[in-house]
């Protein structure tokens, strides 16, 4: 279906070429996926496959790629449409029209499909995605979920022989997202449509997938089927599963936590339960720094928060976890004083700050908003610091921390002078962190801190947290993705329907959750182990 | 009861075409019924204006009457008289104030007939009438509306983002805080959305542009219509002819432009036997005003009160004009007694589409 | 060729709308020589003025958007078009949360800053298009849009013209003093289209047989009482803000410009 030889391109510009000597060839019905840090050029890969690279974006190629026998470089998308289609990772940022029958036509007017064939596709395409319903509505009433399955839908219009995604999933819940590969895997299977696919996390596509593609520099450093090449990737990427079952050597390498219970059966690994009490990773002191009790809020009639008690203690990290739509963004919005509340009360270090302004706040309760981007906006990262400053009237001889110091914590010392728009996520994650940490404050809330992070750079962000925790900040974050908790994170609360239902260390409350659990506890019930580390301790203990 | 919006395109035209035109009050308050009722019955879209109507029209006759008072010192009615000010000096009479109620009329006239455009068309109908000469342009009018909503959250995130980092508005410089994130995500949006586009076979027609021939006659016509619109200002008919001829010449490369798009289109909005008889009545009742009647000449639509007040006189055939263009009141007032009878909640914009999808 | 045709063409269009939007103020010096009167007494009706006129600038606005739509198209620059109109129609909805002088909307600054950095024809595109696009949405079209639209565009087209000096603060002088004139022209164009509406006849009754001078006047009094303190404040906020703006965004917008590979006009 897709053959590729030799292809290099470089960007205009460019000092270093984005794709190096790739040669590989894809089979009809194949399910790719396509691996690599940030940065190794998968989004590169992935639009040469339809022309966007090099007719859109400009630079030079050499090489050749072929998708169902049509010369890719010479046609041109406009050709290629037809052939692969292409979703994006931001759901808010591929519709062109505003209703979903009218965006799914979009496509189909531009090839001057006649007026029948095209109502006739448009509805075979809404019944496979489960879309009928919606086929009035206004696209921006969806959630994110269903703005992707749109995003794919309209591109399946086109009926595509294959279909490229680039992170389809990153920006969407763990539930969403699950119901997004279900349709992939659906259109793979009874239709046999080709994907490739580009994912950061592994353990939800691994299963799935044929063939992996490993990307390194613009090298194709990996590309094998899924058992073999999961063995031989660098653990630190990895799954949790595949890192545990390489520790301990079986084989064939499990994919889903149903075959690694098989593993750990055969391995007659019996579980014992764990002592109740996990130890903090760092002194959690005396009272709490954030405390709110009974917290009501409601967008007029529709209540989001109703009594919501927690506390935050200085030097600790924790979860907080729940559905799209429990309440939690709208929960922190309050704490730093972006809503008011409708009843109850929010203690800072034993003060109430209900009712005391944002920009007062914010100087003891930094909050890192979903979108960093929302934030910046200066010529420089060090300019970003500087505009917080002096919007809280602070100047630098007044902080323990010099604006440098900070930079080389959040390992940005180098790009000080740089334009933060033109870093890296992770990158520009860190700039606003930065913007909002610069006042030293003692909370710091964050919205999904990882979304569309690839390990390294999760990894990074955790070990700042913890040089932080050391001083005494404490954390509380939002976040959907359970690994990140299982490894980051003392307590754990769990947030549904505007109620807290669960609160208390992490382990515990985890493992007892049928939906926030990462994949050792599926494995191990009961065990307590969390992440590959506390499973190799225990099993490493009871081998003793 | 809903007319296809060209059907609707038409009827606005021939009654804004008679509101700018007549100088008669009772014609114009005719007009004004019209353009209320039409609204009145088949209305469904929200206007500022048509919530303000009462206001605005107020404001509008009170403005009008002064300013025709002030300036216009004729008529016999003297109510007073101003000492010799420059320009507003000399008498203030009953009639110029009158003529001023009635120049506010027909203003008001008019801006009723374009409110009825505005809560009768959906936008996205409205630009659907763009023709496909336009079709760049109509595909970022439609960019621009989809992405309006969207842009005003983007715009509330960002407000979110920057207060939490200590900002608060309170000049103008503190625009930048938000102004700058907003444009910046913006064009990355835009750079995005336009892969998403290309992607999805979305070809402008560049190829297709820049035929020299065309362009020489595109300049040709906007010259011809200049000449015709400066000898209509000064001798009248004549220049009617050359302006029509250049706005034909533009209108011919607009149909052979869009000839050559090649694009289908994925609603078809039914035409009906009753929006032919819409475009019918509008235009006959068009021709019944302006054709140079054999015996009687061209009908006046005008009323001069000046030097004295009087009644202003009503023209049968011009009334027959006004019926003409009551078709859609009366079909309204026919189907709205149907409806009544049903009791049924009235459908929402979404309904247009299953009425379309049942069409089909 | 192809650069004299466009010349021509934006040449003829604007004279048009010189001519055109000119001529209340030269009609009753003219009647010496013809008669308005006359050419009413031929017309049903007697506004025949503004009816003309309206179809003329129409007119003149479609040739100048079929003109500028072939030569800059594709699909960046219609997505960049959509999204910055989008934009702009929503500077001008919002109730912003910034404290401006009673009234006051942006919508000039991000045409005028798009036409500077983004060239001629992106800035009447944008221009035009954020007219009709919040008529649109706010349900605010009539027969005083085509003026609007044409107006703005000309807005864009005449930023795109400007110098582009190195020193920052020239630039930034330049611009504010170009942002001033035109939210000032732009109100007193657009009453000079409302005018002969609100006005009617007056100004043929009073001045018939007067000089321009006396047009003229009599137009001053209608525009010092309908909207000169209003465009005042447009006209300062329009200088504030390109103050407060111009030079991050001209330099945001600028790095956009080579990776949207827009050509300069």
């Amino acid at each position: 279906m897709i053959e590729i030889k030799d292809l290099c391109y470089s960007y205009p510009k460019a000092e270093n070429p984005a794709l190096l000597d790739i040669t590989t060839h894809i089979e009809r019905g194949e399910f790719i996926l396509l691996a690599g840090p940030s940065g190794a050029g998968k989004s590169t890969f992935l639009r040469s496959l339809n022309g966007l690279v090099p007719h859109y974006s400009g630079g030079s190629v050499k090489g050749r790629v072929f998708v169902d026998g049509i010369d890719v470089f010479d046609k041109g998308p406009r050709r290629l449409s037809s052939v692969v289609g292409f979703v994006f990772q931001d759901p808010e940022a591929q519709n062109v029209l505003d209703v979903v029958e009218d965006e799914l036509a979009f496509g189909l007017e531009n090839a001057a499909v006649s007026s029948s064939q095209m109502h006739q596709r448009i509805d075979e395409v809404l019944n496979i995605l489960e879309l009928t319903d919606m086929r009035d509505r206004q696209i921006t009433t969806l959630s994110g979920g269903e703005r992707q399955r749109l995003a794919i839908a309209s591109v399946l219009v086109m009926k595509p022989k294959v279909i490229a995604l680039d992170e389809p999933t990153s920006q969407l819940d763990p539930q969403s997202a699950a119901d997004l590969l279900r349709f992939l895997v659906q259109l793979n299977d009874e239709w046999g449509l080709t994907v490739v696919m580009v994912e950061h996390r592994l353990e939800r596509v691994a299963r799935y997938a044929d063939r992996i593609l490993y990307l390194e520099n613009g090298r194709l450093t990996l590309d094998e089927p899924m058992e073999l090449g999961l063995a031989h990737l660098d653990p630190e990427g990895s799954p949790p599963l595949v890192r545990l079952s390489r520790t301990f050597g079986w084989d064939p390498m499990p994919l889903t936590t149903t075959e690694g219970s098989k593993q750990a059966g055969l391995a007659s690994l019996t579980i014992h339960t764990p002592e109740d009490s996990q130890e903090t990773l760092y002194p959690v002191s005396g009272d709490p720094l954030l405390r709110t009790r009974d917290l009501h809020f409601s967008y007029g009639n529709e209540a989001v928060l109703r009594g919501v008690t927690l506390e935050v203690r200085a030097g600790e990290a924790v979860a907080l976890v729940g559905k799209n739509g429990s309440g939690k963004s709208t929960l922190l919005k309050c704490l730093v004083g972006l809503l008011e509340p409708g009843r109850g009360d929010i203690w800072l270090q034993g003060e109430s700050i209900l009712g005391h302004d944002v920009s007062d706040i914010c100087q003891e309760v930094a909050f890192l908003p979903q979108n960093p981007d929302d934030l910046l906006f200066a010529e420089s990262v060090s300019e970003e610091l500087e505009i917080t400053l002096q919007n809280h009237h602070l100047n630098p001889a007044q902080l323990s921390r010099s604006p440098a110091e900070l930079l080389e914590r959040l390992e940005l010392s180098d790009y000080a002078e740089s334009y933060p728009r033109d870093l890296s996520v992770g990158q520009r994650q860190r700039v606003a962190l930065g913007a909002v940490v610069i006042p030293e404050p003692r909370i710091v809330l964050l919205d999904e801190p990882t979304r569309g992070l690839d390990y390294g750079a999760k990894r990074r962000l955790m070990d700042m947290w913890d040089q932080w925790r050391k001083e005494g900040v404490g954390f509380l974050l939002v976040t959907h993705d359970v690994e990140l908790v299982a490894r980051a994170c003392d307590r754990v609360l769990i947030l549904d329907q505007g109620v807290i239902v669960a609160d208390g260390p992490t382990a515990k409350v985890l493992d007892s959750s049928t939906i926030f659990r990462p994949q050792l506890s599926r494995l191990f019930p009961g065990s307590g182990w969390l992440t590959v580390n506390d499973a190799v301790d225990g099993i490493g203990d009871r081998l003793s | 009861m809903r007319f296809n919006s060209r059907a609707w395109m038409v009827w606005v035209l021939v009654v804004a075409f008679l509101a700018m035109f007549a100088r008669n009050p009772l014609y114009s308050i005719i007009l004004l019924a019209l353009s209320l009722l039409a609204i009145q019955y088949y209305a469904r879209i929200e206007s500022p204006v048509r919530s303000m109507f009462l206001q605005i029209s107020l404001g509008i006759l009170l403005f009008s009457a002064i300013y025709h008072a002030l300036f216009i010192h004729i008529g016999d009615h003297v109510l007073f008289e101003l000492p010799q000010w420059p320009l507003i000096g000399g008498i203030i009479t009953v009639e110029a104030i009158a003529d001023g109620f009635r120049n506010g009329l027909v203003l008001i006239a008019l801006i009723a007939t374009f409110m009825a455009l505005n809560t009768i068309v959906p936008s996205r109908e409205l630009v659907r009438l763009v023709p496909a000469a336009f079709q760049d342009l109509a595909v970022v009018v439609l960019i621009a509306i989809t992405y309006v909503p969207e842009t005003r959250r983007h715009l509330r995130r960002i407000r979110e983002a920057q207060a939490i980092r200590g900002h608060r508005p309170r000049g103008f410089r503190d625009w930048r805080p938000l102004i700058l994130p907003l444009l910046v995500g913006g064009l990355e949006r835009a750079m995005r959305l336009s892969e998403a586009m290309v992607a999805r076979g979305h070809v402008s027609e560049r190829a297709e542009n820049s035929r020299a021939p065309e362009r020489i006659l595109l300049i040709a016509g906007l010259f011809t219509a200049l000449i015709g619109w400066v000898m209509a200002i000064l001798w009248g008919v004549s220049g009617y002819i050359l302006l029509s001829l250049g706005g034909l010449v533009l209108v011919l490369i607009v149909v052979r432009k869009g000839r050559r798009v090649r694009r289908t289109s994925f609603v078809a909005v039914p035409w009906t036997a009753t929006d032919t008889i819409l475009v019918f009545t509008s235009l006959a009742a068009l021709i019944l005003v302006i054709a140079p009647w054999p015996v009687i000449g061209r009908l006046s639509l005008s009323y001069v009160p000046y030097p004295l007040l009087k009644m202003p006189e009503f023209h049968p055939l011009v009334g027959l004009a006004l019926i003409l263009l009551s078709f859609p009141i009366l079909m309204g007032m026919t189907t709205q007694r149907d409806h009544d009878r049903m009791t049924e909640p009235d459908q929402n914009a979404t309904s247009s589409r299953e009425g379309i999808r049942q069409a089909r | 060729m192809n650069r004299t045709l466009t010349a021509s063409l934006l040449v003829l269009s604007g004279a048009i709308g010189l001519i055109a939007l000119l001529y209340p103020l030269v009609a009753p010096a003219l009647d010496g020589i013809t008669s308005l009167q006359a050419f009413q007494a031929s017309q049903p009706g007697t506004s025949g003025y503004a009816l003309l006129t309206t179809t003329l600038i129409g007119i003149s606005l479609l040739a100048l958007l079929l003109e500028v739509q072939g030569q800059t198209a594709n699909a960046k620059i219609i997505a960049a078009l959509g999204v910055l109109v989008a934009i702009t129609s929503v500077l001008r909805l919002v109730e912003t949360a910034i404290p401006g002088i009673g009234g006051f909307s942006p919508v000039f600054v991000p045409i005028i800053l798009a036409g500077y950095v983004f060239g001629s024809r992106f800035g009447f595109l944008m221009g035009t298009l954020s007219m009709l696009t919040s008529a649109i949405i706010t349900a605010g079209v009539g027969p005083w849009l085509p003026y609007q639209m044409f107006v703005a565009g000309w807005v864009g087209v005449t930023a795109g013209l400007l110098p582009h000096p190195e020193n920052a603060r020239l630039k930034l002088a330049m611009l504010a003093v170009f942002a001033f004139a035109w939210g000032m022209l732009y109100g007193g164009i657009l009453n000079l289209y409302f005018w002969p509406f609100v006005a009617g006849e007056t100004s043929a009754m009073t001045a018939a047989g007067g000089g321009i001078g006396d047009t003229v006047a009599s137009y001053g009094a209608f525009y010092m009482a309908t909207s000169f303190v209003w465009d005042i404040f447009r006209s300062i906020g329009n200088i504030v803000l390109i103050i407060a703006l111009g030079i991050p965004a001209i330099r945001a917008m600028t790095r956009f410009r080579d990776r949207f590979h827009f050509e300069l006009a």
